[in-house]
């Protein structure tokens, strides 16, 4: 094998999410953190009938339950990608469904705006993913977290956290 | 306590019942037949009009109804008889076993991963599977498993000693070779014996021998025997029992005393095994030839009872010598008497005596044990049994020429068929009708035998015919051996002298069969000794009777030992649908060739693939098969599969029948269905087009997985349809196509073409019109107005879809994919009970209820909604249930029982004080949940628990089998007393499910349940990572870390509690208004009616007659006589609402009446305002003395002035100000209107001509049968296009009107002497737009409010404490406004029944000194419960936000969009949101 080439089996006790290649020992791995807000009613159910459907996906999301997608400050995710998250997905309930009437739409204008913003702040809008996953999509919520996840490991890691 | 209501469906008629009476502080015994609730729109994908997604609005009222505390959820459940009258009604409920055990399955699904039975699944309608222990859907309520067993299976039950063919067979399928072979060794060691020698009865009984032939079961159970050894294993059996200090003894080593042996060796009893022949074994080593059991096979099996400890002592004679009683006082406690039968049968001939007479038995163990009996060439062999062919077959292997004599014909003979084939392969010659005269010997050796030739006489008491002798027949036959194999006997001999064992005269040992004692009361028997000379099975049965028994006189115990058994499956309960035929594996054997002069196996048993396919063949007769893969995974032992019905008796008030319907109705043959699989019905469509579904929401045709381009809806399938006995309309089909079509469109935007056949578009819903319209104009959904003939595959897998177009002509298209829009039945199974109750139904089978009452049956105490009274959407079902909550609740109300007499299904939980933390340092506690090993099995619990240890603040982390256990939660509360904790974290599955059970366990420890918190460490972590054990433990603890940073901040939240003011404003003395005054009042609450004309009765006082033609006049009347005179109701006419202030619970209202103002209190409102009659400025309308409208004919009749000399041509014009571009709604009562006023008119006068003008008839449910009538009764319909509207003209004071004929494709004149306009129903705009602000409430487009949602609350504002019934809410029906106003009643009453309203502690807090008053909170909130008001600040007048506790619901969306951050949400502050983000990524 090419001793330049850090393959993941190789990979020790990457416990911390920063483990290190024992191949080339100083390279630390990186593997994105991505912080998602779901609302309890339809994502986080959705998110739920994916276990129970026992449907894999990427390991790196970090679930924050709430009530309603319309409780999502703009500051929380700010906050997680000041605080070094690599990526924030939000989801709430599909039009229409939403368990507090509109809160979801109310949710979805704040975070058009915001993504304009973060784009101004030269934050790849990329890293900030917006959704709708009902109760009943568990294989839709797996695909979404494979989606998100792919497209923030393209984008590599978060470089806020070096000026911060 | 109110004595409790039954509410008999589970579905969302029989939940929103439930709930509504638990909230009014009724309790409930809510029953369901299947085993979760949610009923048909748990199956649903999405709804209309607004496509909601069923589950997502479904699922909280799902789980509010099943943790209720006032509700008794009992699923899986039937009513079989209600005894005595309403209010004393007995409930007789059948419990049906659900073989678990309910308190302790934790729902992991552990156990359906397991199950090796898969059967189609009823809830993805057969396009899906499931397990034989499932559930029926992943987030099904209850959250436990069921197991589907129908008694068991005939293959067990028939096997003498029940050795679980099925459950080995299925394990085997799965290739799971091991269990199968552990399964089959609970019975008994010797499974590769048995393999090879059984008699296999099992298979007599099997059921696919009704699809084609039975299945080798035998030689599958060889094959896992074989497979054992192929692998090179060594049986793996250890007891599991204590080690005992008793000792058996058991004399025999037999099948009968090696499985006696071996059940006692696994008890953990020291056994010993005497033998008197120099090998163990029996009749299975001396008395089987070699070629048909290999005896490695024999002695690798007695081999496992050695390993279990038993002692075998071979030639060990136990009667003569040694005697039982020099046993006892060697220190054996039991003896079994296995001693076989090894006595030859004599022939009873002269010369049996000379040397060459070799008896069967004796020749077969002396060639077993070694030796070579001398038999010289010639051999005949008497008998026709089984010993007969192993004698003459083993014989042919010696090399001799062997000839069988048997007295009867072949087909008499006692032999397996197949070993007689197998001899005559072998060259075995047989002489059959010949018996046996004498043995020629010469110097007494054998020469030969006489014998006589026989004829069959009559038949004999064994059903076969009897030989008879022929005279004069004798002949010699040449031998140098005789084999005389006529029958054995047990040798007696050694224990004639034993003291209590007796015998029977055949020498049979004499034993109670039901414990197999013999007068000893330590000595047991069993086997051939006891039974006579029988078969391998048998023996071992009574072996295992025996071992039991002996086990229960150790022990002192009951000598009941049968073990249990169900009842055998029968067959009408066996499913043999879509079986194709198969044959049975054919086993391989040697040559023939091969054969000769070799002992070796003749059968080789089945290799790998041919045993697995065989297996496969089984048809699963009782479902489950009892392999107990369930029972060996389940960590937390719920599996009970002895478990039977139970039949309970409650007593109730009364009974809500919500049972629902069916959908198993007869679809036409012509519609193809069953021919093609693209062929779906619509429920099986919903499937398909759900994300959970079988194909996770994926359009596409279940033949071949291919995305369809052309789909075709066709409608009224079943119903409309006179000719299958269903001509009513099914009521929901129409809109429910309408959205299956849009869905596909989304799911599948390439789809080219969607077309739904339809007769009439029947969207007569409030806003269904504009659904359909934008289905046609958004989503290209194509209309065709049509019959369809036929639906046919050709050969290219295309459906051509033949129909009749509206022009007449016959067409035909093609299509990939045929949706069936199946109608709605009245559900079978409940017929029974209806007539056993005396419930009047109409002849569908739907549960009569009174039209002018409803939702009362004819039964008093018995009322019913949704389905159970005829088809319907989910929003009729839905108020139709408040409304039967209403009627149930004013019997409930009355009667008041005390708790303890249901005290095993409504515990009160006592109220323990909270201890105050708020001063003390934060101490908190972890407990991580090993959920068995759904969370254990894929990551560290143990790390994930050290690392818990180190994070702040954490005093005490710990970890639990199952945290949910009982067991564990008083851990939990032990916990926070010893480590004075006062924050918990615990870390197992999700919050949705677990939280209230845990919140719980905190209020009971004394500790304010909000200071919790819980990590998903399995739904979301665990399960989703199964293959990734580092990553799981790794974000398992992170969770964990989260969740500690989030409880860190967590606060105690107190619930505030406002008083209730228990009373209702009424707005409006229409009939709903009337109804919902009388209801609140029935209930026992004061109501306060108000009207702002000077009369009662609104739209429905001016009614003739009712749609089934009965005079209205006494029920009106009535009704407005009880409101006048109920001393709970204080009625307002003349009156206006000037000012409404409060909120829910507190009201205060100020009404302008004649006299001057007056204020009242009130704790909720109802609006009942009604609606009005639109006045046409068309059709000559007002101009001409003969155009009326509906309403005004409605007078006419009343009053007595129509008069219907002169009125010869009646033209009635639907439609009128309905669907047009001013009011795109349909009027919804106009098309019964017309028919029932058409039937009224035609009854009248019966020569008149009457012609209805319409668009599209829509004559919805049961109302169908009136159109029917009226179309029977001559009245012509003539549809015209809304493109072309009819034109009226007047010509000498002559009406004609002219329209265009779209089946004759021009225009008709049709000439009136009166015109009826089918007018529409016009909401009261200017008077809702004041209401509507007062009352800070909702209205839609055309001035109808607008309810809290479309489908599950439609009498409901988001607004709470505000009701909404009758024409306010949307054009309907005078029985569906009653309705209405009772659900309305329902509704509020759950608000006043209460004597304080509790706030929710999650709920939205203002921090004053941070707002700015603003009002932006104020927009977005949905329920009005958070206001700017001026507060006074020392003597300075400021805005401020302020949140009403009571009608906040804690979204939060006041709190993202304030923008000072002044509004926060309890339970999930930004303080805690950020703390978990800080926990999380900073390290």
């Amino acid at each position: 094998m090419n001793e330049q080439t850090c393959h993941s089996d190789e990979i020790k006790e990457n416990k911390t999410g920063q483990g290190t290649c024992p191949s080339v020992p100083s390279v630390p791995v990186w593997e994105p953190k991505i912080v998602a807000f779901l609302c309890n009613w339809c994502s986080y159910a959705g998110a739920d009938l994916a276990g129970t459907s026992r449907i894999q996906y990427p390991p790196n999301i970090r679930i924050i339950r709430l009530p309603c997608s319309g409780r999502i400050n703009p500051l929380y995710i700010i906050k997680a990608l000041a605080e070094g998250a690599d990526g924030v997905m939000v989801s709430g309930c599909h039009p229409g469904d939403c368990h507090y009437l509109s809160g979801n739409l109310y949710a979805r204008r704040r975070f058009t705006m915001l993504k304009k913003l973060l784009a101004t702040a030269g934050i790849e809008p990329d890293r900030v993913q917006f959704t709708w996953v009902s109760a009943s999509e568990g294989s839709r919520f797996a695909s979404v977290v494979d989606e998100v996840t792919s497209k923030v490991r393209k984008l590599g890691p978060n470089k806020i956290v070096g000026s911060r | 306590m109110k004595k409790p209501v039954l509410v008999l469906g589970g579905g969302i008629a029989g939940i929103q019942s439930s709930l509504d009476l638990a909230e009014m502080g009724i309790p409930v015994f809510l029953v369901e037949s299947s085993p979760s609730i949610g009923g048909r729109m748990a199956q649903l994908d999405k709804t209309f009009p607004t496509n909601d997604c069923s589950a997502c609005i479904l699922a909280p009222k799902v789980t509010a109804c099943y943790n209720h505390p006032l509700i008794k959820t009992l699923t899986w459940s039937e009513l079989l008889e209600l005894k005595g009258d309403a209010p004393e009604f007995t409930a007789v409920i059948k419990q049906k076993a659900r073989f678990i055990d309910e308190e302790l399955c934790k729902g992991c699904n552990d156990c359906t991963l397991e199950c090796p039975i898969e059967v189609k699944s009823e809830f993805d309608m057969g396009m899906g599977t499931r397990r034989a222990v499932y559930k029926p859907f992943a987030q099904a309520v209850p959250n436990k498993v069921t197991i589907d067993k129908k008694g068991t299976s005939p293959c067990k039950y028939r096997c003498p000693a029940h050795i679980n063919a099925h459950g080995y067979v299925a394990l085997t399928g799965q290739k799971r070779f091991g269990e199968a072979l552990s399964l089959v060794r609970e019975i008994t060691p010797l499974a590769g014996v048995l393999g090879r020698v059984c008699f296999h009865p099992c298979e007599e009984k099997c059921s696919r021998q009704y699809v084609d032939s039975p299945l080798a079961i035998a030689s599958i159970k060889r094959f896992i025997a074989d497979y054992e050894i192929k692998q090179g294993k060594a049986p793996d059996i250890k007891p599991i029992g204590e080690p005992k200090s008793q000792k058996v003894a058991v004399i025999g080593s037999g099948p009968a005393g090696i499985n006696c042996a071996y059940q006692l060796a696994i008890e953990g009893y020291p056994v010993t095994i005497f033998e008197a022949l120099p090998v163990p074994g029996g009749m299975l080593k001396v008395g089987i030839p070699d070629y048909r059991l290999d005896k490695k096979i024999l002695e690798r099996e007695i081999d496992i009872l050695t390993g279990l400890g038993v002692e075998i002592r071979c030639n060990t004679p136990i009667g003569t010598e040694t005697t039982l009683d020099d046993l006892r006082s060697d220190g054996y406690n039991a003896f079994f008497l296995g001693i076989g039968a090894h006595k030859d049968t004599k022939l009873g001939i002269p010369g049996e005596e000379a040397k060459g007479v070799i008896p069967g038995v004796r020749f077969l163990r002396e060639l077993n044990l070694g030796e070579t009996p001398e038999i010289g060439r010639k051999v005949l062999v008497i008998g026709g049994g089984n010993v007969a062919m192993d004698a003459a077959r083993s014989a042919v292997r010696l090399g001799c020429n062997v000839t069988v004599v048997y007295r009867r014909t072949e087909q008499e003979m006692p032999a397996s068929t197949w070993e007689i084939e197998h001899a005559k392969e072998e060259g075995v010659k047989f002489e059959y009708l010949t018996a046996p005269l004498e043995v020629i010997s010469d110097d007494g050796c054998v020469t030969g035998l006489k014998c006589q030739k026989n004829a069959l006489g009559q038949a004999d008491s064994s059903g076969r015919r009897r030989p008879v002798a022929i005279k004069g027949s004798e002949f010699v036959m040449e031998a140098d051996c005789i084999i005389p194999a006529i029958g054995q006997a047990v040798d007696t001999g050694m224990f004639n002298t034993a003291g209590g064992i007796c015998f029977q005269k055949n020498g049979t040992i004499v034993c109670d069969m039901n414990k197999m004692l013999t007068g000893d009361p330590d000595v047991f028997a069993g086997g051939d000794a006891v039974s006579g000379p029988a078969t391998v099975i048998e023996a071992i049965a009574a072996g295992n009777k025996a071992a039991r028994s002996i086990r229960n006189y150790l022990e002192g115990t009951d000598l009941s030992v049968e073990p249990f058994l169900l009842h055998e499956t029968p067959i009408e309960e066996i499913s043999f649908n879509g079986l194709a035929r198969s044959g049975r594996a054919r086993m391989p054997v040697l040559s023939k060739d091969e054969r000769i002069g070799s002992f070796d196996e003749v059968e080789l048993g089945f290799d790998e693939d041919q045993t697995v396919k065989e297996a496969l063949r089984c048809v699963d007769c009782s479902i489950c098969s009892e392999c107990k893969a369930c029972e060996r995974t389940c960590r937390s032992g719920a599996i009970r599969h002895e478990q039977q019905d139970e039949i309970i008796e409650i007593p109730v008030s009364s009974v809500i029948m919500a049972n629902g319907y069916d959908t198993s109705r007869d679809i036409p043959e012509d519609l193809g269905y069953g021919r093609s699989k693209n062929v779906v019905t619509s429920m099986e469509y919903e499937r398909i087009l759900s994300a959970s579904g079988p194909f996770h929401g994926h359009v596409q045709r279940p033949s071949d997985g291919k995305a369809p381009s052309r789909i075709a809806f066709i409608q009224c399938v079943g119903s409309r349809d006179t000719k299958c006995d269903s001509e009513y309309c099914s009521a929901v089909c129409c809109m429910y196509a309408v959205k299956e079509a849009i869905i596909t469109r989304e799911h599948l935007p390439s789809v080219k073409d969607i077309n739904i056949f339809y007769m009439d578009m029947r969207a007569y819903g409030k806003d269904f019109d504009k659904y359909v319209d934008s289905a046609k104009n958004k989503y290209g959904i194509g209309f065709i107005r049509s019959r369809v003939a036929d639906v046919s595959e050709n050969e290219n897998g295309k459906l051509s879809v033949k129909f009749c177009d509206d022009k007449g002509s016959m067409t035909a298209d093609e299509y990939d994919m045929v949706v069936l829009s199946v109608g709605l039945s009245s559900k079978k199974e409940i017929q029974k009970f209806f007539e056993k109750t005396g419930v009047k139904t109409d002849k569908y089978g739907f549960c009569w209820v009174n039209e002018m009452a409803p939702p009362l049956t004819s039964k008093v105490g018995l009322v019913a909604c949704g389905a159970a009274s005829g088809p319907k959407d989910i929003p009729e079902t839905v108020v139709e249930a408040s409304a039967a909550a209403s009627e149930a609740s004013k019997i409930a109300n009355r009667i008041d029982v005390s708790r303890n007499d249901y005290s095993s299904y409504f515990i009160q939980e006592e109220q323990v004080p909270f201890r105050d933390v708020s001063k003390e340092p934060v101490r908190i506690g972890v407990f991580v949940c090993h959920c068995g090993i759904n969370i254990g099995g894929y990551l560290s619990v143990d790390d994930a628990v050290e690392y818990a240890k180190t994070l702040p603040f954490v005093e005490y982390a710990d970890q639990n089998l199952y945290t949910c256990s009982v067991d564990a939660q008083k851990i939990i509360a032990e916990k926070i007393k010893e480590y004075n904790l006062n924050r918990v974290v615990v870390a197992s599955c999700t919050p949705r499910t677990h939280e209230p059970l845990f919140q719980a366990v905190l209020s009971k420890a004394g500790l304010n349940p909000y200071l919790f918190t819980m990590a998903n460490i399995r739904d979301q972590c665990s399960w989703v990572h199964m293959d990734r054990r580092d990553d799981a433990t790794f974000k398992a603890k992170e969770l964990i870390k989260m969740a500690v940073g989030k409880v860190t901040f967590a606060r105690q939240l107190v619930k505030q509690k406002i008083e209730v003011k228990k009373a209702a404003l009424v707005i409006g003395g229409g009939m709903a208004g009337i109804t919902a005054a009388l209801e609140i009042a029935g209930m026992g609450f004061k109501a306060c009616l108000v009207e702002k004309t000077g009369s009662l009765g609104g739209n429905a006082a001016r009614l003739s007659t009712s749609p089934s033609g009965r005079i209205y006049e006494g029920y009106i009347r009535k009704y407005i006589d009880e409101v006048m005179n109920n001393p709970l109701i204080d009625v307002y006419l003349n009156t206006e609402i000037k000012q409404i202030d409060g909120y829910v619970g507190k009201y205060s209202t100020i009404l302008s009446t004649g006299e001057g103002e007056k204020e009242i209190a009130h704790g909720v409102v109802i609006v009942a305002t009604g609606a009005d009659e639109y006045k046409p400025k068309e059709y000559l309308y007002g101009s001409s003395s003969r155009v009326l409208t509906q309403m005004e004919l409605e007078d006419r009749l009343k009053d007595g002035s129509y008069d219907p000399d002169g009125v010869q041509n009646i033209v009635m014009l639907q439609c009128v100000g309905s669907r047009d571009s001013q009011r795109p709604y349909c009027s919804r009562v106009c098309c019964n209107q017309a028919i029932k006023n058409a039937l009224v008119l035609k009854e009248m006068k019966p020569d008149a001509s009457i012609t209805i003008l319409y668009r599209d008839i829509r004559s919805y449910g049961l109302n169908e049968i009136s159109y029917n009538t009226a179309r029977k009764a001559g009245i012509q319909f003539v549809r015209y296009e809304p493109e072309c509207k009819p034109e009226i003209l007047e010509e000498n004071g002559v009406l004609s009107i002219k329209t265009y004929e779209p089946i004759l494709g021009e225009d008709i004149k049709i000439s009136a002497d009166l015109l009826i306009l089918s007018s529409a129903v016009v909401p009261s705009a200017e008077n809702n737009k004041i209401l509507a602000q007062m009352l800070k409430v909702p209205l839609n487009q055309e001035g109808f409010f607008m309810e809290a949602h479309a489908k599950l609350r439609p009498v409901d504002f988001a607004t709470e404490g505000v009701y909404l019934c009758g024409l306010a809410h949307a054009p309907k029906s005078l029985k569906e406004s009653i309705t209405q106003g009772k659900a309305a009643a329902a509704r509020a009453a759950t608000v006043i029944a209460k004597d304080t309203l509790e706030t929710e502690g999650t709920i939205a807090q203002v921090n004053e000194m941070l707002c700015a008053g603003c009002g932006a909170c104020e927009k977005v909130c949905a329920y009005k419960a958070i206001s700017v008001q001026e507060i006074k600040k020392r003597d300075i007048t400021v805005k401020k936000a302020v949140v009403n506790a009571v009608l906040c619901k804690g979204c939060g969306t006041c709190s993202a969009t304030c923008r000072c951050g002044a509004v926060d949400v309890n339970g999930f502050t930004d303080r805690q949101v950020v703390s978990e983000l800080e926990y999380l990524l900073r390290n």
